[in-house]
Protein backbone atom coordinates (compact mmCIF):
# COMPACT_ATOMS: atom_id res chain seq x y z
CA UNK A 1 0.00 0.00 0.00
CA UNK A 2 2.72 2.69 0.85
CA UNK A 3 4.49 1.59 -2.02
CA UNK A 4 1.95 1.85 -4.31
CA UNK A 5 1.38 5.32 -2.37
CA UNK A 6 5.02 6.16 -2.74
CA UNK A 7 4.82 5.57 -6.80
CA UNK A 8 1.96 7.62 -7.38
CA UNK A 9 2.99 10.64 -5.60
CA UNK A 10 7.10 9.97 -7.34
CA UNK A 11 4.78 10.31 -10.43
CA UNK A 12 2.90 13.53 -9.52
CA UNK A 13 6.49 15.05 -8.59
CA UNK A 14 8.08 14.51 -11.51
CA UNK A 15 5.31 14.59 -14.01
CA UNK A 16 4.23 17.92 -12.61
CA UNK A 17 8.11 19.23 -12.43
CA UNK A 18 7.98 17.86 -16.42
CA UNK A 19 4.93 19.68 -17.44
CA UNK A 20 5.64 22.64 -15.91
CA UNK A 21 8.85 22.97 -18.56
CA UNK A 22 7.38 21.18 -21.23
CA UNK A 23 3.65 22.27 -21.72
CA UNK A 24 2.74 25.07 -23.60
CA UNK A 25 0.81 27.95 -22.05
CA UNK A 26 1.60 29.51 -18.42
CA UNK A 27 -1.55 28.42 -16.81
CA UNK A 28 -0.67 25.10 -17.50
CA UNK A 29 3.03 25.13 -16.36
CA UNK A 30 1.43 26.59 -13.01
CA UNK A 31 -0.70 23.88 -12.52
CA UNK A 32 1.45 21.47 -13.27
CA UNK A 33 4.06 22.97 -10.56
CA UNK A 34 0.85 22.57 -8.36
CA UNK A 35 0.41 18.69 -9.12
CA UNK A 36 4.46 18.81 -8.47
CA UNK A 37 4.09 20.75 -5.07
CA UNK A 38 0.98 18.35 -3.99
CA UNK A 39 3.14 15.19 -4.85
CA UNK A 40 5.86 16.23 -2.73
CA UNK A 41 3.40 17.17 0.13
CA UNK A 42 1.99 14.05 -0.48
CA UNK A 43 5.60 12.43 -0.18
CA UNK A 44 5.92 13.60 3.34
CA UNK A 45 2.55 12.59 4.04
CA UNK A 46 4.12 9.35 3.80
CA UNK A 47 7.36 9.82 6.33
CA UNK A 48 4.55 11.20 8.72
CA UNK A 49 5.78 14.33 8.29
CA UNK A 50 2.18 15.53 8.71
CA UNK A 51 3.05 19.71 9.86
CA UNK A 52 6.06 19.80 6.90
CA UNK A 53 3.27 18.41 4.27
CA UNK A 54 0.45 20.84 5.22
CA UNK A 55 2.85 24.03 5.64
CA UNK A 56 3.93 22.52 2.21
CA UNK A 57 0.97 22.82 0.61
CA UNK A 58 -0.78 26.21 2.42
CA UNK A 59 2.30 27.81 1.82
CA UNK A 60 3.68 26.94 -1.53
CA UNK A 61 0.18 25.66 -2.95
CA UNK A 62 -2.04 28.26 -1.49
CA UNK A 63 -0.06 31.83 -1.46
CA UNK A 64 3.00 31.45 -3.27
CA UNK A 65 1.52 30.03 -6.36
CA UNK A 66 -1.46 31.98 -6.82
CA UNK A 67 0.43 34.62 -6.32
CA UNK A 68 2.33 33.42 -9.41
CA UNK A 69 -0.92 32.75 -11.21
CA UNK A 70 -2.01 36.49 -10.20
CA UNK A 71 1.35 37.79 -11.61
CA UNK A 72 1.30 35.84 -14.38
CA UNK A 73 -2.50 36.51 -15.56
CA UNK A 74 -1.64 40.72 -14.81
CA UNK A 75 1.55 40.54 -17.59
CA UNK A 76 -0.52 38.01 -19.52
CA UNK A 77 0.82 35.60 -22.08
CA UNK A 78 3.38 37.36 -24.45
CA UNK A 79 4.67 34.52 -26.20
CA UNK A 80 7.53 35.67 -27.12
CA UNK A 81 10.44 33.11 -27.01
CA UNK A 82 14.00 33.48 -26.06
CA UNK A 83 16.85 34.81 -28.32
CA UNK A 84 19.12 32.21 -29.76
CA UNK A 85 22.00 33.65 -27.32
CA UNK A 86 19.95 32.80 -24.54
CA UNK A 87 18.84 29.53 -25.51
CA UNK A 88 22.28 28.78 -26.23
CA UNK A 89 23.68 30.01 -22.73
CA UNK A 90 20.86 27.50 -21.27
CA UNK A 91 21.84 24.68 -23.14
CA UNK A 92 25.03 24.87 -22.00
CA UNK A 93 24.12 25.75 -18.66
CA UNK A 94 21.87 22.20 -18.65
CA UNK A 95 25.13 20.08 -19.85
CA UNK A 96 27.28 21.95 -17.40
CA UNK A 97 24.65 20.98 -14.50
CA UNK A 98 24.94 17.39 -15.90
CA UNK A 99 28.51 16.92 -16.22
CA UNK A 100 28.68 18.07 -12.80
CA UNK A 101 25.89 15.89 -11.34
CA UNK A 102 27.02 13.15 -13.32
CA UNK A 103 30.27 13.52 -11.59
CA UNK A 104 29.49 14.03 -8.23
CA UNK A 105 26.42 11.53 -8.48
CA UNK A 106 26.89 7.77 -7.75
CA UNK A 107 28.81 9.50 -4.31
CA UNK A 108 25.42 11.94 -3.66
CA UNK A 109 23.58 9.18 -4.41
CA UNK A 110 25.43 6.62 -2.07
CA UNK A 111 25.80 9.45 0.77
CA UNK A 112 22.00 10.18 0.90
CA UNK A 113 20.97 6.34 1.06
CA UNK A 114 23.30 5.74 3.89
CA UNK A 115 22.21 8.42 5.71
CA UNK A 116 18.56 8.15 5.04
CA UNK A 117 19.25 3.93 6.16
CA UNK A 118 20.47 5.09 9.35
CA UNK A 119 18.17 7.78 10.17
CA UNK A 120 14.93 6.06 9.40
CA UNK A 121 14.37 4.32 12.22
CA UNK A 122 15.12 7.26 14.76
CA UNK A 123 13.56 10.22 12.58
CA UNK A 124 10.18 8.82 11.83
CA UNK A 125 8.79 10.01 15.25
CA UNK A 126 10.45 13.00 15.64
CA UNK A 127 8.91 14.19 12.21
CA UNK A 128 5.22 13.37 12.84
CA UNK A 129 5.34 15.75 15.82
CA UNK A 130 4.74 19.60 15.13
CA UNK A 131 6.65 20.62 18.04
CA UNK A 132 9.71 19.30 17.14
CA UNK A 133 10.09 21.32 13.84
CA UNK A 134 9.69 24.45 16.31
CA UNK A 135 12.53 23.55 18.82
CA UNK A 136 14.84 22.41 15.58
CA UNK A 137 13.84 25.48 13.63
CA UNK A 138 14.67 27.85 16.72
CA UNK A 139 17.25 25.88 18.47
CA UNK A 140 19.57 24.13 16.07
CA UNK A 141 18.95 25.80 12.66
CA UNK A 142 18.09 29.75 14.59
CA UNK A 143 21.26 30.87 12.34
CA UNK A 144 20.56 29.76 8.76
CA UNK A 145 16.74 30.67 9.59
CA UNK A 146 17.57 34.31 10.60
CA UNK A 147 20.19 34.25 7.80
CA UNK A 148 17.37 33.39 5.34
CA UNK A 149 14.72 35.44 6.60
CA UNK A 150 17.38 38.44 5.99
CA UNK A 151 18.01 37.84 2.57
CA UNK A 152 14.38 37.57 1.51
CA UNK A 153 13.64 40.80 3.46
CA UNK A 154 16.56 42.17 1.25
CA UNK A 155 14.84 40.41 -1.83
CA UNK A 156 11.62 42.18 -1.23
CA UNK A 157 13.04 45.37 -0.17
CA UNK A 158 15.16 45.49 -3.13
CA UNK A 159 11.91 44.67 -5.38
CA UNK A 160 10.44 47.57 -3.52
CA UNK A 161 13.28 50.04 -4.99
CA UNK A 162 12.89 48.35 -8.87
CA UNK A 163 9.42 48.61 -9.11
CA UNK A 164 9.27 52.05 -7.51
CA UNK A 165 11.61 53.67 -9.33
CA UNK A 166 9.59 52.24 -12.77
CA UNK A 167 6.37 53.59 -11.76
CA UNK A 168 8.10 56.95 -10.59
CA UNK A 169 9.91 57.39 -14.05
CA UNK A 170 6.30 56.49 -15.85
CA UNK A 171 4.79 58.88 -14.33
CA UNK A 172 7.13 61.33 -14.71
CA UNK A 173 6.85 60.82 -18.48
CA UNK A 174 3.56 61.27 -18.21
CA UNK A 175 3.21 64.48 -16.55
CA UNK B 1 -17.23 7.58 14.12
CA UNK B 2 -13.97 6.10 15.86
CA UNK B 3 -15.54 4.47 18.75
CA UNK B 4 -17.92 2.22 15.91
CA UNK B 5 -14.42 1.21 13.91
CA UNK B 6 -13.30 0.33 17.05
CA UNK B 7 -15.89 -1.82 17.50
CA UNK B 8 -16.32 -3.02 13.99
CA UNK B 9 -12.19 -3.90 14.33
CA UNK B 10 -12.68 -5.47 17.45
CA UNK B 11 -15.44 -8.03 16.02
CA UNK B 12 -13.18 -8.74 13.37
CA UNK B 13 -10.16 -9.53 15.31
CA UNK B 14 -10.10 -13.16 15.12
CA UNK B 15 -10.81 -13.23 11.04
CA UNK B 16 -8.40 -12.57 8.58
CA UNK B 17 -5.94 -9.78 7.77
CA UNK B 18 -7.78 -8.82 4.48
CA UNK B 19 -10.92 -8.91 5.96
CA UNK B 20 -9.55 -6.49 8.79
CA UNK B 21 -8.03 -3.65 5.80
CA UNK B 22 -11.63 -4.37 3.94
CA UNK B 23 -13.62 -3.13 7.48
CA UNK B 24 -11.30 -0.82 7.84
CA UNK B 25 -11.31 0.82 4.74
CA UNK B 26 -15.32 0.26 4.55
CA UNK B 27 -15.62 2.40 8.01
CA UNK B 28 -13.45 5.14 6.76
CA UNK B 29 -15.50 5.37 3.96
CA UNK B 30 -18.71 5.76 5.40
CA UNK B 31 -17.31 8.28 8.05
CA UNK B 32 -16.29 10.03 5.07
CA UNK B 33 -19.63 9.51 3.82
CA UNK B 34 -21.39 11.02 6.89
CA UNK B 35 -18.91 14.15 7.26
CA UNK B 36 -19.32 14.82 3.61
CA UNK B 37 -23.26 14.29 3.94
CA UNK B 38 -23.21 16.46 6.62
CA UNK B 39 -21.50 19.46 5.20
CA UNK B 40 -24.07 19.05 1.56
CA UNK B 41 -27.12 19.03 3.53
CA UNK B 42 -25.88 22.08 5.41
CA UNK B 43 -24.64 23.90 2.33
CA UNK B 44 -28.37 22.95 0.42
CA UNK B 45 -30.28 23.73 3.42
CA UNK B 46 -28.38 27.15 3.48
CA UNK B 47 -29.55 27.77 -0.14
CA UNK B 48 -33.25 27.52 0.88
CA UNK B 49 -32.21 29.85 3.99
CA UNK B 50 -30.57 32.31 2.21
CA UNK B 51 -33.74 32.92 0.23
CA UNK B 52 -36.29 32.85 3.21
CA UNK B 53 -34.12 34.95 5.21
CA UNK B 54 -33.28 37.54 2.78
CA UNK B 55 -36.95 37.54 2.13
CA UNK B 56 -37.64 38.11 5.94
CA UNK B 57 -35.48 40.79 5.75
CA UNK B 58 -36.76 42.60 3.14
CA UNK B 59 -40.34 42.33 4.03
CA UNK B 60 -41.05 39.30 1.16
CA UNK B 61 -42.21 35.77 1.47
CA UNK B 62 -39.99 33.98 -0.21
CA UNK B 63 -39.85 30.78 -2.03
CA UNK B 64 -43.59 29.32 -0.84
CA UNK B 65 -44.62 27.93 -4.59
CA UNK B 66 -42.80 24.75 -4.76
CA UNK B 67 -44.35 21.77 -3.29
CA UNK B 68 -45.34 18.24 -3.37
CA UNK B 69 -48.33 17.45 -4.67
CA UNK B 70 -51.48 17.21 -2.51
CA UNK B 71 -49.01 18.06 0.60
CA UNK B 72 -51.45 20.38 1.49
CA UNK B 73 -54.13 17.94 2.14
CA UNK B 74 -51.94 16.99 5.34
CA UNK B 75 -54.07 17.68 8.42
CA UNK B 76 -52.59 20.37 11.05
CA UNK B 77 -49.04 21.05 9.59
CA UNK B 78 -50.53 20.56 5.53
CA UNK B 79 -49.93 24.51 5.23
CA UNK B 80 -47.23 24.73 6.63
CA UNK B 81 -46.00 21.74 4.67
CA UNK B 82 -46.72 23.49 0.89
CA UNK B 83 -45.21 26.75 2.04
CA UNK B 84 -42.16 26.16 3.59
CA UNK B 85 -40.35 26.32 0.69
CA UNK B 86 -37.86 23.45 1.23
CA UNK B 87 -38.87 21.81 -1.78
CA UNK B 88 -37.46 24.27 -3.61
CA UNK B 89 -34.40 23.31 -2.76
CA UNK B 90 -35.17 19.86 -4.62
CA UNK B 91 -36.58 21.85 -7.54
CA UNK B 92 -33.29 23.99 -8.01
CA UNK B 93 -31.16 20.59 -7.59
CA UNK B 94 -33.15 18.93 -10.51
CA UNK B 95 -33.08 21.73 -12.91
CA UNK B 96 -29.39 21.92 -12.57
CA UNK B 97 -29.58 17.78 -13.65
CA UNK B 98 -31.59 18.33 -16.28
CA UNK B 99 -30.94 21.54 -17.98
CA UNK B 100 -28.81 21.25 -20.98
CA UNK B 101 -24.97 21.23 -20.07
CA UNK B 102 -23.47 24.59 -22.51
CA UNK B 103 -19.75 23.65 -23.25
CA UNK B 104 -19.15 27.60 -25.27
CA UNK B 105 -16.79 27.16 -28.26
CA UNK B 106 -14.19 29.82 -26.99
CA UNK B 107 -13.29 28.22 -23.90
CA UNK B 108 -10.03 26.13 -22.83
CA UNK B 109 -11.79 22.61 -22.53
CA UNK B 110 -9.68 20.87 -20.12
CA UNK B 111 -9.36 23.60 -17.35
CA UNK B 112 -12.87 24.96 -18.15
CA UNK B 113 -14.17 21.29 -17.04
CA UNK B 114 -11.87 20.64 -14.19
CA UNK B 115 -12.56 24.10 -12.65
CA UNK B 116 -16.05 23.49 -10.84
CA UNK B 117 -14.35 20.23 -8.84
CA UNK B 118 -11.14 22.12 -7.91
CA UNK B 119 -13.75 24.06 -6.46
CA UNK B 120 -15.87 22.03 -4.32
CA UNK B 121 -13.67 19.05 -3.55
CA UNK B 122 -11.22 20.98 -0.75
CA UNK B 123 -14.20 21.60 1.04
CA UNK B 124 -15.22 18.10 0.90
CA UNK B 125 -11.75 17.33 1.89
CA UNK B 126 -10.75 19.38 5.13
CA UNK B 127 -14.29 18.66 6.15
CA UNK B 128 -12.58 15.24 7.30
CA UNK B 129 -10.77 17.18 10.39
CA UNK B 130 -13.48 18.95 11.71
CA UNK B 131 -14.64 17.53 15.58
CA UNK B 132 -17.95 17.37 14.98
CA UNK B 133 -18.72 16.24 18.55
CA UNK B 134 -16.82 14.11 21.59
CA UNK B 135 -16.99 10.77 22.69
CA UNK B 136 -14.92 8.81 25.34
CA UNK B 137 -13.08 5.33 24.86
CA UNK B 138 -11.81 3.64 28.20
CA UNK B 139 -11.88 7.02 29.82
CA UNK B 140 -10.01 9.09 26.80
CA UNK B 141 -11.88 12.25 25.25
CA UNK B 142 -12.05 11.72 21.91
CA UNK B 143 -12.95 13.83 18.48
CA UNK B 144 -16.01 12.81 16.76
CA UNK B 145 -14.50 13.47 13.22
CA UNK B 146 -12.96 11.05 10.35
CA UNK B 147 -9.34 12.06 10.97
CA UNK B 148 -7.52 13.13 14.00
CA UNK B 149 -3.92 14.17 13.30
CA UNK B 150 -2.23 16.48 15.59
CA UNK B 151 -1.93 19.55 13.04
CA UNK B 152 -5.64 19.82 11.81
CA UNK B 153 -6.02 23.54 11.96
CA UNK B 154 -2.79 23.55 9.35
CA UNK B 155 -4.37 20.95 7.52
CA UNK B 156 -8.06 22.63 7.01
CA UNK B 157 -6.29 25.95 6.19
CA UNK B 158 -4.19 24.26 3.51
CA UNK B 159 -6.65 22.18 2.13
CA UNK B 160 -9.33 25.01 2.48
CA UNK B 161 -6.61 27.47 0.32
CA UNK B 162 -6.98 25.21 -2.94
CA UNK B 163 -10.34 26.01 -3.21
CA UNK B 164 -9.39 29.67 -4.96
CA UNK B 165 -8.21 27.66 -7.74
CA UNK B 166 -11.23 27.12 -8.94
CA UNK B 167 -12.15 30.44 -9.24
CA UNK B 168 -8.98 31.15 -10.77
CA UNK B 169 -8.94 28.57 -13.18
CA UNK B 170 -12.88 29.04 -14.31
CA UNK B 171 -11.93 32.46 -14.60
CA UNK B 172 -9.32 32.17 -16.98
CA UNK B 173 -10.03 28.95 -19.06
CA UNK B 174 -13.73 31.00 -19.67
CA UNK B 175 -11.52 32.94 -22.38
CA UNK B 176 -14.05 35.55 -21.84
CA UNK B 177 -13.27 39.49 -20.03
CA UNK B 178 -16.08 39.54 -16.90
CA UNK B 179 -15.28 36.09 -15.70
CA UNK B 180 -11.38 36.95 -16.03
CA UNK B 181 -11.50 39.99 -13.59
CA UNK B 182 -13.48 37.66 -11.46
CA UNK B 183 -10.55 35.25 -11.25
CA UNK B 184 -8.19 38.17 -10.86
CA UNK B 185 -9.80 39.76 -7.56
CA UNK B 186 -10.71 36.51 -6.18
CA UNK B 187 -6.71 35.50 -6.33
CA UNK B 188 -6.08 39.30 -5.31
CA UNK B 189 -8.17 38.83 -2.38
CA UNK B 190 -7.54 35.23 -0.72
CA UNK B 191 -3.62 36.55 -1.03
CA UNK B 192 -4.42 39.27 0.90
CA UNK B 193 -7.08 37.58 3.69
CA UNK B 194 -4.79 34.87 3.81
CA UNK B 195 -2.00 36.24 5.86
CA UNK B 196 -4.89 38.30 8.44
CA UNK B 197 -6.51 34.93 8.65
CA UNK B 198 -3.72 33.08 9.66
CA UNK B 199 -1.84 35.24 12.07
CA UNK B 200 -5.49 35.90 13.73
CA UNK B 201 -5.55 32.40 14.62
CA UNK B 202 -1.58 32.48 16.69
CA UNK B 203 -2.74 33.95 19.62
CA UNK B 204 -5.76 30.71 20.21
CA UNK B 205 -2.89 28.46 19.19
CA UNK B 206 -0.61 30.22 21.91
CA UNK B 207 -2.94 30.44 24.29
CA UNK B 208 -4.03 26.67 23.88
CA UNK B 209 -0.02 25.44 23.90
CA UNK B 210 -0.29 26.51 28.06
CA UNK B 211 -2.51 23.52 28.57
CA UNK B 212 -2.19 21.07 25.78
CA UNK B 213 0.54 19.34 24.02
CA UNK B 214 -0.32 19.60 20.21
CA UNK B 215 -2.13 22.91 20.36
CA UNK B 216 -2.06 22.53 16.18
CA UNK B 217 -4.99 20.08 17.16
CA UNK B 218 -8.63 21.60 16.65
CA UNK B 219 -10.04 18.53 18.82
CA UNK B 220 -7.21 20.38 21.62
CA UNK B 221 -8.38 23.89 21.24
CA UNK B 222 -11.88 23.57 21.39
CA UNK B 223 -11.07 20.95 24.43
CA UNK B 224 -9.76 23.94 25.81
CA UNK B 225 -12.44 26.07 26.08
CA UNK B 226 -14.50 24.17 28.55
CA UNK B 227 -14.68 27.05 30.74
CA UNK B 228 -13.84 30.24 28.74
CA UNK B 229 -14.68 30.38 25.22
CA UNK B 230 -11.94 32.15 23.13
CA UNK B 231 -14.37 34.85 21.57
CA UNK B 232 -14.69 35.92 25.68
CA UNK B 233 -10.64 35.98 26.24
CA UNK B 234 -9.48 36.57 22.70
CA UNK B 235 -12.26 39.37 21.26
CA UNK B 236 -9.94 40.74 18.36
CA UNK B 237 -8.60 37.80 17.42
CA UNK B 238 -12.02 36.30 17.05
CA UNK B 239 -13.29 39.74 14.66
CA UNK B 240 -10.16 39.70 12.67
CA UNK B 241 -10.70 35.90 11.81
CA UNK B 242 -14.77 36.92 11.42
CA UNK B 243 -13.76 39.33 8.72
CA UNK B 244 -11.07 37.29 6.75
CA UNK B 245 -13.28 34.47 6.95
CA UNK B 246 -16.18 36.30 5.40
CA UNK B 247 -13.62 37.24 2.74
CA UNK B 248 -11.70 33.84 2.02
CA UNK B 249 -15.31 32.69 1.52
CA UNK B 250 -16.43 35.62 -0.96
CA UNK B 251 -19.42 36.53 1.09
CA UNK B 252 -20.57 39.61 0.46
CA UNK B 253 -19.50 42.64 2.05
CA UNK B 254 -16.77 41.11 0.25
CA UNK B 255 -18.55 39.71 -2.75
CA UNK B 256 -15.35 40.91 -4.98
CA UNK B 257 -14.99 37.41 -7.14
CA UNK B 258 -18.75 38.00 -8.79
CA UNK B 259 -19.96 40.64 -7.85
CA UNK B 260 -22.78 41.31 -10.07
CA UNK B 261 -23.55 45.11 -10.03
CA UNK B 262 -19.64 45.19 -12.35
CA UNK B 263 -19.16 41.71 -13.39
CA UNK B 264 -22.30 40.21 -14.30
CA UNK B 265 -21.52 37.16 -11.93
CA UNK B 266 -18.08 36.84 -12.17
CA UNK B 267 -16.00 33.87 -13.00
CA UNK B 268 -18.70 31.75 -13.37
CA UNK B 269 -20.64 33.96 -15.64
CA UNK B 270 -19.66 31.35 -18.57
CA UNK B 271 -21.10 28.15 -16.65
CA UNK B 272 -24.45 26.94 -16.90
CA UNK B 273 -26.79 23.45 -15.66
CA UNK B 274 -24.78 21.11 -13.21
CA UNK B 275 -20.91 22.49 -13.53
CA UNK B 276 -22.81 26.40 -12.02
CA UNK B 277 -24.50 23.94 -9.50
CA UNK B 278 -20.88 22.49 -8.15
CA UNK B 279 -19.58 26.38 -7.86
CA UNK B 280 -22.63 27.04 -6.38
CA UNK B 281 -22.34 24.20 -3.79
CA UNK B 282 -19.03 25.19 -3.12
CA UNK B 283 -19.14 28.39 -2.05
CA UNK B 284 -21.97 27.62 0.35
CA UNK B 285 -19.97 24.29 1.55
CA UNK B 286 -16.76 26.56 2.12
CA UNK B 287 -19.54 28.74 4.46
CA UNK B 288 -20.18 25.67 6.39
CA UNK B 289 -16.74 24.70 6.89
CA UNK B 290 -15.65 27.82 7.89
CA UNK B 291 -18.31 28.47 9.77
CA UNK B 292 -17.18 24.87 11.92
CA UNK B 293 -13.65 26.49 12.21
CA UNK B 294 -14.83 29.67 13.74
CA UNK B 295 -17.18 27.76 16.16
CA UNK B 296 -13.61 24.63 16.74
CA UNK B 297 -11.46 27.87 16.99
CA UNK B 298 -13.42 30.65 19.20
CA UNK B 299 -17.09 29.31 20.03
CA UNK B 300 -16.16 26.51 22.43
CA UNK B 301 -16.81 23.48 19.16
CA UNK B 302 -18.88 21.21 21.23
CA UNK B 303 -19.40 22.78 24.62
CA UNK B 304 -22.99 23.96 25.32
CA UNK B 305 -22.26 27.58 27.09
CA UNK B 306 -19.27 28.70 28.55
CA UNK B 307 -18.08 27.06 31.75
CA UNK B 308 -20.81 24.09 31.17
CA UNK B 309 -19.35 21.12 29.35
CA UNK B 310 -20.99 17.56 28.56
CA UNK B 311 -19.64 14.74 31.90
CA UNK B 312 -18.47 12.17 30.72
CA UNK B 313 -20.52 9.88 32.96
CA UNK B 314 -23.76 10.43 30.56
CA UNK B 315 -22.04 8.34 27.94
CA UNK B 316 -23.46 8.37 24.60
CA UNK B 317 -26.17 10.72 25.33
CA UNK B 318 -22.92 13.41 25.71
CA UNK B 319 -21.76 12.10 22.43
CA UNK B 320 -25.29 12.82 20.96
CA UNK B 321 -25.89 16.03 22.38
CA UNK B 322 -21.93 17.16 21.74
CA UNK B 323 -22.91 16.63 17.88
CA UNK B 324 -26.61 18.07 18.36
CA UNK B 325 -24.96 21.57 19.97
CA UNK B 326 -22.14 21.62 17.26
CA UNK B 327 -24.59 21.75 14.55
CA UNK B 328 -27.30 24.11 16.32
CA UNK B 329 -24.39 26.47 16.30
CA UNK B 330 -23.59 25.81 12.66
CA UNK B 331 -26.85 26.65 12.33
CA UNK B 332 -26.44 30.13 13.95
CA UNK B 333 -23.39 30.80 11.90
CA UNK B 334 -25.04 30.24 8.59
CA UNK B 335 -27.59 32.44 9.88
CA UNK B 336 -24.82 35.10 10.88
CA UNK B 337 -23.55 34.56 7.52
CA UNK B 338 -26.65 35.28 5.47
CA UNK B 339 -27.80 37.94 7.94
CA UNK B 340 -25.09 40.42 7.31
CA UNK B 341 -25.13 39.61 3.62
CA UNK B 342 -28.48 40.85 3.15
CA UNK B 343 -27.58 44.22 5.99
CA UNK B 344 -23.80 45.67 4.76
CA UNK B 345 -23.57 47.00 1.64
CA UNK B 346 -20.56 45.69 -1.18
CA UNK B 347 -17.23 47.44 -0.44
CA UNK B 348 -15.53 48.45 -3.57
CA UNK B 349 -12.26 46.85 -4.79
CA UNK B 350 -9.45 49.33 -3.64
CA UNK B 351 -11.75 49.58 -0.20
CA UNK B 352 -11.39 45.61 0.26
CA UNK B 353 -7.68 46.02 -0.55
CA UNK B 354 -7.15 49.05 1.85
CA UNK B 355 -8.83 47.17 4.66
CA UNK B 356 -6.93 43.85 4.00
CA UNK B 357 -3.54 45.41 3.83
CA UNK B 358 -3.78 48.43 6.04
CA UNK B 359 -6.50 47.65 8.69
CA UNK B 360 -6.41 43.55 9.19
CA UNK B 361 -3.09 42.69 8.83
CA UNK B 362 -1.31 45.26 11.28
CA UNK B 363 -4.23 44.35 13.74
CA UNK B 364 -3.64 41.06 13.44
CA UNK B 365 0.43 41.66 14.06
CA UNK B 366 -0.25 44.11 16.91
CA UNK B 367 -3.01 41.61 18.28
CA UNK B 368 -0.44 38.22 17.99
CA UNK B 369 2.46 40.56 19.56
CA UNK B 370 0.93 41.42 22.59
CA UNK B 371 -0.80 37.49 23.46
CA UNK B 372 3.29 36.61 22.83
CA UNK B 373 3.90 39.17 26.02
CA UNK B 374 0.54 38.64 27.65
CA UNK B 375 1.64 35.16 27.78
CA UNK B 376 5.05 35.18 28.35
CA UNK B 377 4.99 37.49 31.35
Amino acid sequence: MDQTMYYIFCGLCLGGALGMLLLRGYVNSAMSMLVSMLGTAGLLLLMKAYFLAFVTVSVYAGAVLVLFVFVVMLVGDTRDGAGWIKRGVLLLLWIAIGAVLGYFEPQIVAGCAAKAASAESAAVPALSVAKNYGLVLFGEFMLPFQIAGAMLLAAMVGVIVVAQQKTSKKIRKDA
Amino acid sequence: MNAISDILVLAAADSCAWSDLAIDVAVKVLCSLGAIMLVMCFAGLSVVAERKVCAYIQGRYGPNRTAIPFVAAVPFFGNFLKKNGLMQLVADGLKFLLKEDPLPKHVDKFWYMLAPIIALSPVLVSACVIPFGVYWSEGQMCPLSVADIDVSLVFALAIGALGVYGAILAGWSSNSKFPYMGAMRASAQVISYELALGLSILPVVLWTARTSDSPLSLFEIARAQKDLWYCITQPLSAFLFLVALFAETNRLPFDMAESETDLVSGYHTEYGSFKFGLFFVGEYGHMVLGSSLFIVLFLGGWNPLPCVAYPESWGWISTVLSLLTFIVKIAAMLFFFIWVRWTLPRFRYDQVMRLGWKVLLPLALANFVAYLVFASL
